[in-house]
């Protein structure tokens, strides 16, 4: 186990979970994270305690997903629930949910959100270098990126509310208005349809690239940096394009968590199709139907607005239109997601160790370029695997429609499954990690504070035992692939007049589906390893 | 890593996990077949033989048999078994979910800041008293994370991390010593849920 570099994946965390004061041992550390400069770990920050899924619960979800798939195909050889439309609740019929969706109580939310970025940037800024003494690495990493992909999924789309890089911006415009209520802060520059969401795609790599392989992710100053460069690209193409124009194209978190909030709960809707007359974006889908279009929810008279419940995935039913440009960017964000599972994986140790030894040793940081490769090889083969299953879906469906169209129509289908893995995957890691906050809401600066009397409390590692830890993962990536099996089913029978077509053309979608699913089923159980190339 | 590595790697340290997969399996039985085979047993004894006869010619044979098997022997046995399987049941149950915690002390030598391979992985058992031996041949800094002790290590003295493994889960121990650029990982302690 000599490697010429070692990876620690714990180095940083260890500090949080140690008793915060103790300057001795913390010395000897911060020199260790100075030196391996935040090669610590495959996401952003923290480390994973899991124990890997035990091989028989393994095989019995795997059976589960399979056997259950036919269950689904059973119910649509019978009759097409979900096709027209699904059961929806109103929240504004009842006073908590008006009260909810008051304009004041949005107003805060969005003042305690811009408030939580400047602070998590000047502590990224001037709080202390060492990462679990900061507020920044964990929140971003932690709270930010995995928590709000929970809350995206399992609630509604939030980020649309919260965002504060859009409410800094809408403050910014309320200044500069003339007249017009509907006026935009902008240059106006006209957004050309061939851009599609090819900005969202370049830089969700580039973040992507940012929270897997760079080396500072984990860094107060790096992430701060980062966080500027990132508001100052987001601003220019609001300011460029439009707000509402940049948000639905070109901003790769509301494009993210847009996709995963299709999922959700919860959705806001205009019933008056006239309000979108004014939308800077073609907000209806192929239906008519304006869901989830803050600018028209905002817009519209308070009888035309609902914010309604609705069941899980029904979002992914609707009849949008989807460009070949969101179809890579869905297809991204599904890969990055297994991609950063995978490489805790002893199979990537393997693969990282073998491509160390061939690579010359010279100039570059050898970690860095492998990581950077698999970064971008694996959307190229996950994007590969899903046109070869569209075309195959195609065939199958006797050829109505082209390639394209059925990749386009059925990427959607897929969020389910990687909604499961990635509930799956962080369960403990946020139930662990996201602790740390504790500490660190008292002293966010690392300098000594105790604001609440907090700082010196210690994450508890027993909060969820293994087996709880296992049968949430496990019945989670279940649920998942049977949600999604059922999405592509409603699919198919919209792009497929004929019935026994449509059910036929499922069953190449079935192959791809269980696949996806054995693979996040295979990277729970595989133990977690961090070990770099070995010499 | 060579594939007879990893499954060097992926064997259990010692036999408590076969033990709990025997005691997993038998509460599976217990659970599952003890009710089914109770039920099977009433249906064949107790129902009309015309119902029998719609499962075919073998199972009225066996309610033959087994009718034939009670009007032998003395009717008393057959009540106390009724009554014994879901005692047996019972108790199995709780020998399933209750296992004594064991103190447990594993020795581990370091030799140049690195493990013997066997040693990479220990596996205990939640509840367990873990006692951790730790000898070396150079200075080094060891650090269980999770738990979060952290001892310093000298030649030819023996230091011991005692706790008792309360919570499950899969806790690298890494090394920091003098003139490592990187904390290294040693090795892994797994404690598995009861």
């Amino acid at each position: 186990m000599n490697g010429p570099r070692r990876r620690f994946r714990g180095g940083l965390t260890q500090l949080g979970v140690r008793q915060p004061r103790r300057s001795s041992t913390a010395a000897v550390a911060v020199g260790a994270v100075l030196a391996t400069a935040g090669r610590a770990q495959a996401h952003g920050f923290g480390q994973r305690y899991d124990l890997p899924v035990p091989l028989w619960l393994w095989v019995t979800g795997a059976a589960a997903a399979v056997v259950l798939s036919f269950a689904v195909i059973g119910v649509f050889v019978r009759g097409t629930p979900g096709l027209h439309g699904y059961p929806r609740l109103n929240l504004l019929r009842w006073p908590i949910g008006r009260f909810l969706a008051h304009r004041a109580v949005r107003l805060t939310v969005k003042v305690v959100a811009v408030a939580l970025l400047v602070l998590i940037v000047a502590t990224g800024l001037l709080g202390h270098v060492n990462p679990t003494r900061n507020l920044a690495p964990t929140a971003v990493w932690v709270l930010w990126w995995v928590g709000f992909a929970y809350v995206s999924a399992l609630l509604g789309n939030l980020w649309t509310l919260v965002n504060p890089w859009k409410s800094l911006f809408e403050g910014v415009e309320t200044l500069f208005r003339r007249g017009d209520p509907d006026d935009e802060f902008t240059l106006g520059v006209p957004y050309a349809p061939w851009l599609g969401a090819w900005p969202g795609v370049v830089l969700f790599l580039a973040f992507s690239w940012g929270e897997l392989v760079f080396s500072g992710r984990a860094f107060p100053r790096q992430l701060a940096l980062m966080i500027v460069v990132y508001s100052l690209i987001t601003w220019t193409g609001m300011f460029c394009f439009g707000r509402t124009v940049w948000l639905r194209h070109g901003d790769p978190f509301a494009l993210a968590f847009r996709v995963l909030a299709r999922f959700a709960p919860t959705e806001l809707r205009v019933t008056d199709p006239s309000v979108c007359e004014a939308c800077p974006v073609e907000c209806r889908d192929r239906d008519g139907e304006c869901v989830d279009c803050e600018d028209c929810f905002a817009r519209a008279p308070a009888p035309r607005r609902e914010w309604n419940v609705r069941p899980f995935g029904m979002g992914l039913l609707r009849n949008e239109e989807i460009s070949a440009s969101m179809v890579v960017f869905v297809v991204l964000l599904l890969s990055t997601v297994t991609f950063d599972g995978f490489t805790a994986t002893p199979l990537w140790a393997d693969l990282e160790s073998a491509m160390f030894a061939v690579l010359p040793a010279q100039g570059v940081d050898r970690l860095a370029v492998i990581e950077t490769m698999g970064l971008l090889v694996f959307p190229i083969l996950f994007l590969a695997v899903y046109h070869f299953f569209a075309g195959q879906v195609a065939t199958a469906g006797g050829r109505q429609r082209s390639t394209g169209a059925v990749a386009n129509a059925f990427v959607v289908s897929l969020v389910p499954i990687a909604i499961a893995y990635h509930l799956a995957h962080y369960f403990t890691y946020l139930l662990i990690q996201g602790q740390l906050v504790i500490p660190l809401a008292s002293d966010p600066f690392g300098v000594g504070w105790d604001l609440f009397g907090t700082a010196a409390s210690v994450p508890e590692i027993g909060i969820v035992g293994a087996r709880f830890a296992w049968y949430t993962a496990v019945i989670a990536i279940v649920l998942g692939h049977i949600v999604a099996v059922y999405v592509a089913h409603v699919i198919a029978l919209r792009a497929f007049q004929d019935r026994r077509r449509a059910l036929r053309s499922q069953y190449p979608m079935l192959v791809l589906m269980v696949s996806y699913t054995m693979v996040s089923l295979w990277i729970i159980a595989q133990p977690i390893v961090e070990t770099g190339p070995k010499g | 890593m060579k594939p007879l590595e990893r499954m060097q790697r992926a064997a259990p340290a010692d036999g408590m996990t076969t033990m709990r997969s025997c005691r997993l399996f038998i509460v599976i039985l217990a659970v599952f077949l003890a009710p089914g085979l109770g039920g099977a047993h009433a249906y064949l004894v107790e129902s009309s033989p015309a119902r029998q006869a719609v499962l075919g010619e073998p199972v009225a044979a066996l309610s033959a048999a087994i009718r034939a098997l009670h009007s032998r022997g003395p009717d008393a046995l057959y009540r106390l078994l009724r009554r014994a399987v879901p005692i047996v049941a019972v108790i199995v149950l709780l020998f399933g979910v209750w296992a004594p915690a064991e103190p447990r002390v594993i020795d581990l030598p370091l030799h140049e800041g690195v493990l013997p391979k066997h040693l990479r992985v220990m596996r205990v058992q939640q509840g367990d008293d873990v006692t951790l031996r730790w000898t070396t041949n150079q200075a080094v800094t060891i650090h269980l994370h999770g738990y979060d002790i952290e001892r310093r290590l000298n030649p030819g003295a023996t230091i011991t991390m005692s706790f008792r493994a309360r919570a499950s889960g899969r806790f690298p121990i890494t090394v920091h010593g003098p003139g490592k650029e990187a904390e290294t990982t040693l090795g892994y302690l797994e404690v598995h849920p009861r």
